[in-house]
């Protein structure tokens, strides 16, 4: 990776940890854990499935957020109509959608790398 | 290049630092719930299911305080009929057990998601027009008055779903710009598709306008390129989206359509309201009139002719981007005026939430007529991007001590600590969980306002009756409700009712203010109370009686 594109990718990490940590300055560590949940569940899950979609990174990061919380909570919704506790949902929501946004991902990579 | 540039990336960041630092001012003030009635209400749903730490199925689960609310309003699902589509009210939950708190995670979580239109409208506009017309616009949204009203209230889940349409409208826009330039790009489809199913899931009056909306706009566009935007090789797609339609939509269907309130009589009945952009109702849609004002969301009136000529441009331009701004005005206008074809009752409130709406739309508008005045100018290409410059700093600086000291006076002063539960009310919920039993329920007297004895009663998460009427009452009754689906406790004959065993005489407020007439009234009652009833709690200026027998 060359200069310019790892300090544009410290620039993208830093930018979350302080959307991540900001709170924290009003709301202590509720204000920081609170984040971080959404952000582990619901966003980050959407932004690594929406990297299937190829588009431009501000439509991804932005579209991440919004589907992430909404779409990412019906999905949840329906696993706990199966498995009656919403805390068990949650883990096994993280398990499943980063699982699978995971393998589409490598899948996506292999086919690309074969073509 | 990547469109992402540094510029907006700095730019979202200190957006984002901005509008959590003021959107949360009242939580910073003070770590008690804010809100009117349906904020209460609607807390409620996500802080029972975190509680149980279960979601609630369609019917049979939504709390047990709010269950007498609106106990008739949805003829098909009942009582104990979800009134909201789960997702959004799953976030209040996902907020607690996130945050490990009761109050501050959710409100956490509201103001976030009430301010995500100003990211929304930055995205639009920064699409469409560029980043100086994305930062104007924007920084507008910051301080939009009518958006930080409905959030103070509680009308959240409505900003929020509001906050979707424009990101919305743009992935229309992309897949008919992509299909009408030869490269149809289905994918953007299915992302419209899906923001449209999340407003769904949200507030339905946000998929209203962006079914009209999407009306429009693929007509004049289709009216533009002599072709509907059609494609035989996309037909599989359009059927999966039918499929996934069907699936997300199906279970919550009778939530929205159960019940039939909106009242219509078509015909034209105000044909003089067509030549107006908006003609207000005389009930000024049953809300605070600062609330349709335009000087309070617009700084004042000087800025019509900006607006006016943003709206020319558009006009005058007709680019791709510049209909889809006028498909999004001419739905507003639409909106504005069911009334005019006797579509919707005249005031209706679901019209004048509209107007928020309105904001994002007036605000890209007007900055785009700003920052399209450098070039009517005689100078030089240089000059016209200092012009340029100059202006955007100007209007953000203008929006600052303008809207912005607005928006912090009213953030600031809103809710305060009188108006919001007390701790000695806190702690009063506390204990009404801890023991009134879930089929009894409690008489509130004498807290100061409507909305804090809702947030006691869904704190406490018992029923409660919120009347200062002389107690005497020995149940909460609905009538005819017996053909639906009643915890089997509540249910007596056709009726849903519930034993009224607590009288809570609160007396806090009152002394904080003052008001010894009241006092010295609710005291009569109090003594009323004597012979039939015991103490069982008093504390900081309240007591409860509990009847005896």
């Amino acid at each position: 990776m060359d200069k310019i594109t790892l300090k544009k990718e410290y620039l993208n990490y830093g930018i979350i940890a302080l959307i991540l940590i900001f709170p924290s300055f009003f709301f202590g560590f509720t204000g920081f854990t609170t984040f971080l949940g959404f952000f582990v569940v619901l966003v980050f899950p959407a932004y690594l499935f929406l990297g299937l979609a190829n588009i431009d990174n501000m439509e991804r990061v932005l579209l991440s957020v919004f589907l992430g919380i909404i779409i990412g909570a019906l999905l949840l919704w329906y696993l706990d109509r199966i498995f009656s506790s919403l805390k068990l949902s949650i883990g096994i929501s993280a398990i499943l959608f980063y699982s699978l946004a995971l393998f589409l991902l490598y899948i996506r990579k292999k086919n690309q790398k074969a073509s | 290049m990547d469109s992402f540039q540094l510029k907006d990336k700095i730019a979202l960041a200190v957006l984002f630092i901005a509008a959590f630092w003021l959107w949360t001012i009242p939580l910073q003030n003070s770590q008690m719930p804010f809100g009117e009635h349906d904020a209460a209400y609607i807390f409620a749903y996500g802080d029972e299911m975190s509680f149980r730490d279960k979601s609630f199925d369609i019917t049979g689960d939504t709390p047990l305080s709010t269950l007498f609310w609106y106990a008739g309003y949805n003829p098909v699902l009942g009582p104990t009929g979800l009134q909201y589509p789960p997702p959004y009210n799953l976030g209040y939950a996902l907020a607690q057990i996130f945050g490990s708190g009761r109050i501050v995670p959710p409100y956490i979580f509201v103001a976030v998601t009430c301010f995500l239109s100003v990211f929304s409208v930055y995205f639009l506009a920064r699409k469409l027009y560029g980043f100086s017309v994305a930062l104007v616009s924007s920084s507008a949204l910051l301080f939009s008055f009518r958006e930080i009203l409905m959030y103070l209230w509680g009308q959240r889940h409505n900003v929020t779903a509001y906050a979707f349409i424009p990101i919305t409208i743009y992935f229309l826009y992309k897949y008919i710009d992509s299909y009408y330039s030869g490269e149809e790009k289905i994918k953007y489809l299915y992302i419209f598709f899906l923001l449209l199913l999340s407003t769904f899931l949200i507030h339905l009056s946000s998929t209203v306008f962006l079914a009209i909306f999407s009306i429009i706009f693929v007509l004049i566009m289709a009216v533009m390129n002599r072709k509907l935007p059609i494609s035989a090789k996309s037909l599989k797609h359009y059927g999966i989206m039918c499929i996934i339609a069907a699936i997300v939509v199906s279970p919550f269907y009778w939530i929205y359509f159960g019940p039939t309130n909106v009242e219509t009589d078509a015909g034209i009945k105000d044909l003089g309201s067509l030549f107006l952009w908006h003609k207000l109702p005389q009930n000024k849609y049953d809300m605070n009139p600062a609330y349709t004002d335009y000087s309070s969301s617009y700084i004042n009136y000087w800025t019509i002719p900006i607006l006016i000529f943003g709206a020319f441009v558009l006009l005058w331009r007709r680019n791709k981007e510049d209909i889809l701004m006028m498909s999004a005005l001419l739905t507003l206008y639409i909106l504005f005026h069911l009334p005019a074809f006797g579509l919707i009752e005249p005031g209706n409130y679901r019209v004048g939430r509209f107007v928020v709406v309105e904001s994002y739309f007036f605000y890209i508008t007007m900055a785009v007529g700003l920052l399209a005045i450098p070039s009517l100018l005689p100078i030089s290409g240089k000059q016209r991007e200092m012009s340029r410059n100059a202006i955007v700093v100007a209007a953000v600086a203008l929006l600052i001590f303008t809207q912005g000291v607005q928006a912090y006076k009213q953030l600031s002063g809103s809710y305060p600590p009188i108006l919001r539960i007390t701790p000695a009310q806190y702690a009063l919920s506390g204990w009404i969980e801890e023991n009134v039993a879930e089929d009894s329920s409690v008489h509130l007297i004498g807290t100061l306002t409507y909305p804090k004895k809702a947030f006691i009663q869904v704190l406490s998460r018992r029923v409660i009756l919120r009347s200062d009427e002389p107690p005497g009452w020995r149940e909460i009754v609905e009538k005819d409700l017996g053909k639906f689906n009643i915890p089997s406790n509540l249910v007596k004959g056709s009726d849903m009712a519930i034993s009224l065993d607590y009288v809570v005489f609160d007396y806090s407020d009152l002394v904080l203010i003052g008001d010894r007439e009241k006092i010295g009234n609710f005291m009569k009652m109090e003594e009323s109370m004597q012979n039939n009833s015991t103490l069982v709690y008093n504390k900081d200026n309240i007591r409860v009686y509990k009847y005896n027998g």
